[in-house]
């Protein structure tokens, strides 16, 4: 039998140059832990955590940020320099104004309607219904102001609330006695 | 018919039911509103006038848009009298709450869209005022259904009803409309990516269909063409709303704009 020779093979391709084996000095400071694989049914394969700094050493900034500066006090004698602390809302501004002019436009309406009942239950005056008008007209001139527009859209949300609930069947009761 | 809650049970005051429970519907869509403006993280100061604009067009035009129901005008109240105890209408204080908000809006320049803070809130206060109207009002026309309300001899004479016959409940059938509407908003429409303040354009849409049925068994009177009157306001202003709705769904007009998106995404996460 003859040796038939096969055909060459070919060698191995040329693939990039296997890595060094780390020797002990090479060897990271902390292990990292290999996310485990395959992961569970329906997670997402975790992500291995971020290298640690070697003991005794401050953590690495990330990409993009600046570091934070130590304080450092200022100069004896003279007075440290803050930031200028934010400007605190007045008690006529946001939405603690409106819901004071809630509250303020609730206790009018009742005295109106008590003080509409009475005078019209003692003669004192024929028409009283024009005291429902007072409150809203009142509330109306204090939205020109800038100092008390936001009591006054308070006083003029409970008028338009008592208007659609109370004054409308109120009256109309009061205009059939 | 309970016109007082004393008329409900014997210890309670003698408060207007029908106001008590609109009271209460408001109270309740402040509730609603307030935690959408927080889920929305809308913060803007300018917010208050925006509700003022809504509840003020509301009590206005809830009485003003019934005002001239006669062709001759002698016969309609004086603007004053109507203003202070003419009949309400909840369709006319729907578009004066959206013309309301849309001059506050022009006022303090404002420029976004708010219906979606609104659309839940006005559903459940509909929901908890139509109560209101259950046990005060005329339910309805005669059916010979057995789930018909009977009123007697005297709350009959008092509503100008039938004595002793079934009538339809119109106002249950709008309590389970707006609950199934406030639900949907509330459990699904509002987390999906929808184009900012057409939540409420869908639900106003809906109900002004569903609105324009009811009239059929609600009892109210016949203006024109076997026609009540807020089926003939209905009749020109569903086809306008139904037109603008199909016109901005082929455009594409109801998908969110990704900021949304990617909001909707984060309260699913957190």
């Amino acid at each position: 039998m003859t040796d038939v020779p096969d055909e060459p093979r070919p060698g191995p391709e040329p693939g990039p140059e296997p890595e060094p084996e780390p020797g002990p000095d090479d060897a990271p400071s902390t292990p990292v832990t290999p996310p485990a694989f395959p992961p569970p049914y329906g997670q997402q394969p975790s992500a291995p955590p971020p290298p640690q700094p070697p003991y005794g050493q401050p953590p690495q900034q990330p990409y993009g940020q600046q570091p934070q500066q130590p304080y450092t006090p200022p100069p004896y004698g003279q007075p440290a320099s803050f930031p200028p602390p934010p400007p605190q809302k007045r008690w006529n501004e946001g939405g603690g104004a409106v819901g004071i002019g809630v509250g303020i436009g609730v206790g009018a309406q009742i005295v109106c309607i008590i003080l509409m009942f009475v005078l019209a239950a003692s003669g004192v005056l024929a028409q009283t219904w024009w005291l429902l008008l007072l409150v809203p007209v009142a509330a109306i001139v204090m939205m020109f102001f800038r100092s008390t527009r936001m009591v006054a859209t308070g006083v003029l949300i409970v008028s338009a609330a008592a208007w659609l609930i109370v004054l409308g069947p109120c009256v109309g009761l009061m205009a059939q006695s | 018919m309970f016109p007082t809650l004393h008329d409900i049970a014997a210890w309670l005051p003698p408060l207007g039911t029908h106001a008590v429970f609109v009271a209460l519907g408001l109270v309740a869509a402040s509730i609603v509103f307030t935690i959408e403006k927080r889920r929305r993280r809308v913060s803007d100061p300018r917010m208050p006038y925006i509700v003022l604009g809504a509840l003020a067009g509301a009590a206005i035009m809830s009485r003003l848009g019934t005002w001239a129901q006669h062709v001759d005008f002698s016969e309609n109240l004086s603007l004053a009298d109507q203003l202070l105890h003419g009949n309400a209408s909840i369709l006319s204080a729907l578009v004066g709450a959206w013309l309301g908000v849309h001059v506050a809006k022009r006022l303090a320049g404002y420029k976004e869209r708010t219906g979606d803070l609104f659309a839940p809130a006005v559903a459940l206060a509909m929901a908890i005022g139509r109560i209101g109207c259950l046990l005060t009002e005329l339910p309805g026309t005669p059916t010979g259904a057995s789930w018909g309300i009977v009123l007697d001899r005297d709350a009959a004479a008092r509503l100008g009803a039938p004595a002793g016959v079934p009538l339809h409940p119109s106002f249950v059938y709008e309590i389970v409309f707006h609950l199934a509407a406030f639900c949907l908003l509330w459990f699904w429409l509002r987390h999906r990516p929808i184009a900012a303040g057409e939540t409420l354009t869908l639900y106003i849409a809906a109900y002004g269909v569903f609105r324009f049925f009811i009239e059929f068994v609600r009892g109210n009177d016949i203006a024109w063409l076997g026609l009540t009157r807020p089926q003939l306001f209905l009749a020109v202003t569903i086809p306008l709303l139904l037109v603008r709705i199909v016109l901005k769904a082929r455009r594409g007009g109801f998908a969110a704009p990704v900021a949304t998106e990617r909001m909707i995404a984060h309260d699913r996460r957190a």
